[in-house]
């Protein structure tokens, strides 16, 4: 579409407040959206941006009524070098979704709009080359020095669009390079890493085989002679003719094969030798037990023996009970002895108290002369028996000796049974391992020791075998040794050969970072070069940048907008004065809120005014300009929206209705523009639009 | 006694600080050999080691890797001090699996976002320099290991501003 457009028409419906269809009619002119807050105007102007790129001054912003049944649909009628045409934008699910465009001409043909319209394609949300739009209030993250914004137009209007688009590209491009390269080379680093560890690893384990070499001192073996040795060794330990033990096979294989075998062989031998012995050690345990028994079985009689002499030594011809009788005999003659003894005694105690020469016997009742019966007590005395006691002890002693002996002797008769019951099943035992005629001790003994000398035999068999097998194991852990030492050469070429494969990537990627280097050159001359011309250039901008902000703003010292040199080719704008000597570009912020206001809206009038540069604007459009504006400042900014106007189609939206009504004529032809008030707003209907022509 | 041994034992009997210290001083050892004469070796600040050949000031960051490779990105006060004269370097010597130097020239890592790996580094490094010090620095570790191993930082300092080779 060369050489711009004019919005003829607009319509809405169904889009934020607004319900049933409502339609401006500007037939190209500038159109002044005047009312109150929250009347609708911002509304509308977020209508035309939507209708024309899709998109909301914030991505999330509701779209669509939700009270409204039916579609929202933004319809722009655009006129170009004197063709119409209709640009349709219909919201196609829910209330922020996507939407749908459709670009009709003047018949009704539906056109592809990228060919047509390639701005509003490539036009991000917010401002582009031939639209200029402001927000009602600076958007988040955008301060009012920020250029960003503008920079395509800048660099447009500069004739730098093709740089800066390079350089752009550039920064994409080595954006990614950097990346790849980053990726790239960390997953090589790691990988080099991992591969000079494995080959550290292996250098080691292979110097620690090379340290104490198992083929001992002499040069290293190849694989084939270390095969030859395994062969060898197979050959001994299964006893085969032949030399040629599994033909074909690998090291690794055959070391495998000498380990079954050796195996094999060692449980084989082991088992008869053991199984032999095994036996052997049965049997003699069994001898053992028999030679046991029998040896217990003569100790007890011999003790029985010693245990019956004493006992017939201890009866002396008797028999127990005489023993018993003849206890029971002097223990009575004993009692008598003693009674006896105490009834003299009492006699002599009286007859020595009573008085006279003849004394009657208390026993007898006869009369004696004291010193006969005296004499008499005397004598009875003397004549009782006096060792009774004694007699009584000893036969005690004997008695009890006696019925010892006899216990003991009944015990080692029982014991002698039992034996003798152990003996029959312990000899049924040896004859059961085909021992068959052990008749006695002797026969026992010699046995026992003719299976101590075979199992001697056996045992001497068995370490002699065991010694063998150990010599076969240390052969074969030499040689498996060899194995691993082979094996370690072998993956040590492979990493080397990895590496060396390796080494081929890393230049590969040493290219793509000498590209990356490259490209990084051509950035920072494209970028040199850029900013010379910007320095050169940017004067000239910031001049018209300068001219409209003076004049909105009559700051006393202040009276420079320009774009600082410093931050080159980032475009940032800084204030200067024309008094200042030294020419001190100072940040904005320096600023009253009026004036920072001032500079954000310089650039949408200095870029629209241009009349012979290749801005190509074709719309800017406002909302609500004069925000921290005073009366005087309003009647300027009016005047500047008067000469913007004569080059571009305006949409301004302002809540000071009557500062505008004034000031409108005075700044735009009549005719020349219309003004839209939002009346009668409802939240049925939404507001109604009242269409002026000024 | 071999490079590989020589950085081996100074690897296990330095802390990784004093490891790097000595790795410096070793490069401004490194630098003597290369008949360049030494300004400065800063046990703090930037840049680590200045040194002049041919009446031209050469800027060095010296880092050693002590234990295996891991990405590197030097500060801003690193780029400072190395870009106030044309010849900057960032000099990395690796130690495993054997003792080699990188150096690169500070421009190529300027304006890059991440922290460079050790292949990116190598990429970036000035090749031919670089096999010059690592030359250098094998020949340095083979004649004077033993005498390395029993300096310190600021013996091996002191020597290099003076002039005095190992």
């Amino acid at each position: 579409m060369p050489g711009g457009f004019r919005i003829q028409n607009v319509r809405i419906e169904g889009f934020r407040g607004f319900t049933a269809r409502r339609e401006i009619d500007l037939d190209g002119s500038h159109a002044f959206l005047l009312g109150q807050n929250g009347s609708g105007k911002s509304s509308v102007i977020e209508a035309i941006r939507w209708g024309l790129f899709g998109s909301m001054n914030r991505p999330n912003d509701v779209v669509a009524n939700r009270g409204y049944s039916g579609r929202c649909r933004v319809e722009i009628v655009l006129m170009s070098e004197g063709k119409q045409w209709n640009l349709r934008r219909t919201l196609l699910r829910g209330v922020t979704g996507g939407s749908d465009p459709v670009l009709t001409d003047e018949n009704g043909e539906v056109r592809n709009i990228r060919e047509i319209m390639p701005q509003l394609d490539s036009v991000e949300s917010g401002e582009g080359t031939h639209i200029i739009f402001s927000s009602q209030a600076i958007p988040v993250g955008r301060q009012p020095a920020d250029l960003s914004s503008f920079e395509r137009t800048v660099f447009r209007h500069l004739g730098l669009a093709n740089p800066r688009a390079l350089l752009s590209r550039l920064n994409e491009v080595i954006s990614r390079q950097e990346l790849t390269e980053n990726n790239l080379g960390s997953r090589l680093t790691e990988a080099r890493s991992d591969i000079d560890k494995q080959i550290a690893v292996l250098a080691r384990q292979r110097g620690t085989i090379l340290r104490i070499p198992p083929w001992g001192g002499e040069c290293q073996p190849t694989v084939s002679e270390s095969e030859t040795k395994v062969r060898a060794l197979i050959k001994e330990v299964t006893g085969q003719a032949t030399d040629d033990t599994l033909p074909g096979a690998s090291l690794e294989a055959l070391i495998e094969e000498a380990d079954v075998s050796l195996k094999h062989q060692r449980d084989q031998g082991k088992t008869k030798l053991t199984v032999e012995d095994a036996e052997l050690q049965k049997r003699l345990a069994s001898l053992k037990k028999l030679l046991d028994i029998q040896q217990a079985v003569a100790n007890t009689r011999e003790r029985l023996s010693n245990v019956q002499t004493e006992l017939e030594t201890a009866l002396n011809g008797a028999t127990v009970d005489d023993l018993r009788n003849r206890l029971e005999q002097t223990r009575m003659a004993l009692d008598t002895v003693n009674l006896t003894r105490q009834v003299m005694e009492d006699v002599s105690s009286l007859v020595s108290r009573v008085q006279g020469g003849e004394l009657k016997c208390p026993v007898c009742e006869k009369e004696y002369p004291r010193s006969d019966l005296e004499q008499m007590l005397g004598n009875r005395l003397s004549e009782l028996p006096g060792n009774l006691s004694e007699e009584l002890a000893m036969l005690q002693a004997n008695l009890k000796r006696v019925e010892e002996l006899e216990g003991v002797s009944l015990r080692f008769a029982r014991d002698l049974d039992e034996l003798d019951k152990r003996s029959s099943a312990a000899k049924a035992e040896v004859d059961s391992a085909g021992q068959d005629g052990i008749t006695d001790l002797a026969d026992v003994e010699a046995l026992a020791s003719h299976l101590s000398e075979r199992r001697a035999v056996i045992r001497k068999q068995i370490e002699d075998q065991e010694r063998w097998l150990e010599e076969i194991n240390t052969q074969l852990d030499k040689l498996k040794e060899e194995e691993r030492f082979h094996q370690l050469q072998k993956e040590l070429v492979r990493l080397e050969g990895v590496k060396t494969r390796f080494e081929r990537v890393e230049r590969a990627y040493q290219n793509l970072v000498s590209f990356g280097l490259s490209l990084r050159r051509v950035r920072l001359g494209v970028e040199t070069t850029l900013k010379e011309r910007l320095v050169t250039d940017t004067p000239v901008v910031s001049r018209n940048l300068s001219r409209l902000f003076s004049t909105l703003t009559h700051h006393p010292w202040y009276d420079q907008l320009v774009i600082a040199k410093d931050g080159l080719p980032k475009l940032e704008l800084k204030v200067s004065s024309s008094q200042d000597p030294l020419g001190i570009e100072e940040p904005i912020d320096v600023l009253n809120g009026q004036s920072e206001r001032a500079v954000e809206l310089a650039p949408y009038f200095t870029f629209g005014q241009e009349e012979d540069a290749p801005t190509e604007v074709y719309l800017v459009m406002l909302d609500d300009p004069t925000q921290a504006f005073d009366e005087r400042h309003t009647e300027i900014l009016v005047e500047c929206l008067g000469e913007l106007g004569r080059n571009v189609q305006l949409i301004v939206a302002s809540q000071e209705t009557a500062r505008f009504r004034e000031a409108l004529p005075k700044s735009f032809a009549k005719g020349s523009y219309v003004i839209v008030e939002p009346t009668n707003w409802s939240r049925e209907a939404g507001p109604e639009l009242a269409v002026e022509r000024g | 006694m071999a490079a590989t041994e020589c950085i081996d034992r100074m690897r296990s009997n330095l802390s990784p600080s004093d490891f790097g210290f000595q790795i410096q001083a070793l490069a401004a050892h490194v630098l003597l050999r290369l008949d360049y004469e030494i300004v400065a070796v800063n046990h703090r600040g930037h840049p680590d080691i200045t040194a002049i050949l041919y009446g031209r000031e050469y800027r060095f960051e010296v880092e050693a890797e002590v234990s295996g490779p891991r990405p590197r990105q030097l500060t801003p006060e690193d780029f400072e001090s190395l870009t106030e004269t044309p010849w900057g370097y960032y000099a990395l010597a690796i130690s495993t699996p054997y003792p080699y130097w990188v150096i690169v020239p500070v421009g190529n890592l300027v304006d890059r976002k991440y922290p460079s790996s050790n292949m990116l580094l190598e990429a970036l490094s000035d090749k031919e320099y670089s096999a010059i010090w690592t030359r250098a620095y094998i020949e340095l570790l083979r004649d004077a290991g033993r005498q390395i191993r029993l300096a310190s930082f600021s013996d091996l300092r002191q020597l290099a501003l003076a002039g005095s080779g190992l």
